[in-house]
């Protein structure tokens, strides 16, 4: 069976939360279009950053691989800088 | 989960890193910074040995007990017994620089002249601050280890370095509970593809241990009472003096305890061993009707395996340590303070968040407590 988490989006200026149900298998960059579809940010090129519990995601990995294997519900904070200057 | 994340969210948020250095020594990104663990760089790795050897990552302690000692010999208060003594170095010169009654320093000194073990990863520390791990290949260096240090150093990240190497055969390593733990898991849950060659740590010898101290809080408290540099010997008399003694030039200043108090690590609180139950040799300080001043001189130690038991005996018939009675109770009353330690860990643990965090995987070994 799909594992599904629930997650708990946190917008990069209002602090607004969006909860949704996704596949803990998904991509990370995969969540930019899963907040789109909900209207819950701007769209940008090339996309929002993901912060988990202080940790920035790389968007290659997947959702669980930040997960204990028991975890139902994760916190995603999404990062407003599209880009980090380096 | 990657092990870095693992690590930090699971271990460092949480206040539950002992800093014994475990994680440390093995790769660019894990270090220590004043007793401190810091991650510089998130690394990809899924099961990194980092995360497999931390001794405050989920771990089932009875599992892994069962699979280093024979069932038999497990006591549920102090785990592996095969019996108490009470014992100190023959040799006085050992005694005089030694935290109690120098038999750590006395037993490591002997294993290396008798060859039991090729190199010791021992603490060393100025004085009894800034503490570092050692790793001595000689008998005579073991002294210029004695003593106790309350700052918690990151000793593993030296021993990783020496299995790395690969040319040590047998190690001895001493350590308080939490590395020793690390030590056990390294021993018997290894990484196959990964292999730090853990099969040559050839014997370890546990400090008992009830907290260690923040690395900078100790520096500064001191530097209140005494010349830091000048500090020879610090150490915790029983409960009823409520004391730290810090001894420098001679002189012993005794700290009230509620200045010390604050300074403990907050992972020390999480921690359910008191006695180093992985260990071949737990010693710690004796305690006795002979008071204080008699006792501080003197050691227990708890005898876990057939190779702790068979060096201690060596040592006696060799002459290297003396040993005295112990008393009736003494047992009963070792039991009673480890207990202690493990009902304020699982009080820790469960204030957290309900859970018993770390210890969840062997929870019914705490479910009365
Ligand atoms: C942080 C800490 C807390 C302790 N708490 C208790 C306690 O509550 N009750 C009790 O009975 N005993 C406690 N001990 C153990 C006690 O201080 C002595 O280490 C023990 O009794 C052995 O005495 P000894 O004379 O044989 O040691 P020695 O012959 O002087 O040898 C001491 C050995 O300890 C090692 N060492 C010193 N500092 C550290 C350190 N920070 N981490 C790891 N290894 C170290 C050195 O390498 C040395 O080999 C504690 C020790 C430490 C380090």
């Amino acid at each position: 069976m799909e594992r599904t988490i629930r997650v708990r989006f946190l917008h990069p200026e209002t602090r607004e939360t969006l909860m949704v149900d996704l596949p803990a298998d998904i991509r990370i960059g995969a969540l930019n279009g899963v907040l789109y579809d909900h209207s819950f940010v701007y769209p940008q090129k090339p996309g929002y950053g993901f912060v988990i519990c202080g940790h920035l995601c790389g968007a290659g990995h997947t959702l669980e691989q930040y997960l204990t294997p028991q975890a139902g519900e994760v916190e995603i904070q999404v990062f407003g800088m599209p880009q980090i200057m380096v | 989960m990657f092990s870095t994340f693992a690590l930090d969210t699971q271990v460092l948020q949480r206040d539950l890193c002992t800093g014994c250095g475990a994680c440390q020594g093995l790769c660019p990104y894990w270090d220590s910074v004043h007793g401190r663990t810091v991650c510089y760089f998130d690394c990809e790795r899924l099961d990194g040995r980092c995360q497999r050897f931390c001794p405050r990552m989920p771990t089932d302690l009875d599992a892994l007990r069962r699979k280093a000692f024979p069932e038999e010999t497990i006591l549920p208060e102090i785990g592996p017994f095969r019996g108490l003594y009470l014992t100190r170095a023959a040799d006085e010169t050992i005694r005089a620089g030694a935290q109690h009654g120098g038999t750590v320093t006395a037993l490591m000194e002997l294993a290396l002249r008798e060859g039991l073990i090729d190199a010791a990863l021992l603490t060393r520390a100025q004085g009894t601050l800034d503490p570092a791990g050692a790793l001595v290949t000689k008998a005579e260096e073991v002294r210029s280890c004695s003593g106790s240090s309350f700052q918690i150093p990151p000793s593993l990240a030296a021993l990783n370095r020496a299995l790395r190497e690969d040319r040590y055969r047998s190690i001895g390593v001493v350590g308080t509970p939490c590395k020793t733990l690390a030590v056990y898991k390294m021993r018997h849950d290894p990484l196959p593809e990964n292999d730090n060659h853990a099969g040559n740590i050839g014997l370890v010898v546990g400090l008992f241990c009830g907290w260690g101290l923040d690395w900078d809080g100790m520096r500064e408290l001191t530097g209140r009472y005494a010349d830091p540099a000048a500090v020879s010997h610090m150490d915790i008399p029983p409960s009823k003096y409520h004391s730290l003694e810090i001894t420098a030039e001679g002189k012993t200043t005794s700290v009230n305890l509620d200045e010390v108090i604050p300074l403990v690590r907050p992972a020390c609180r999480a921690c359910a061993d008191m006695t180093a139950e992985f260990a071949d040799l737990s010693v710690g300080g004796a305690r006795s009707a002979d008071g204080w001043d008699v006792d501080k001189k003197w050691n227990q130690v708890v005898v876990r395996t057939k190779k702790g038991q068979e060096l201690l005996e060596l040592a006696i018939a060799k002459g290297v340590l003396e040993c005295k009675d112990v008393p009736e109770s003494g047992l009963d009353k070792l039991k009673k303070a480890s207990l202690g330690k493990k009902r304020t860990a699982v009080r820790t643990l469960r204030e957290k968040d309900g859970t018993l965090g770390y210890l969840e995987p062997c929870g019914q070994m705490f479910q009365d407590l």
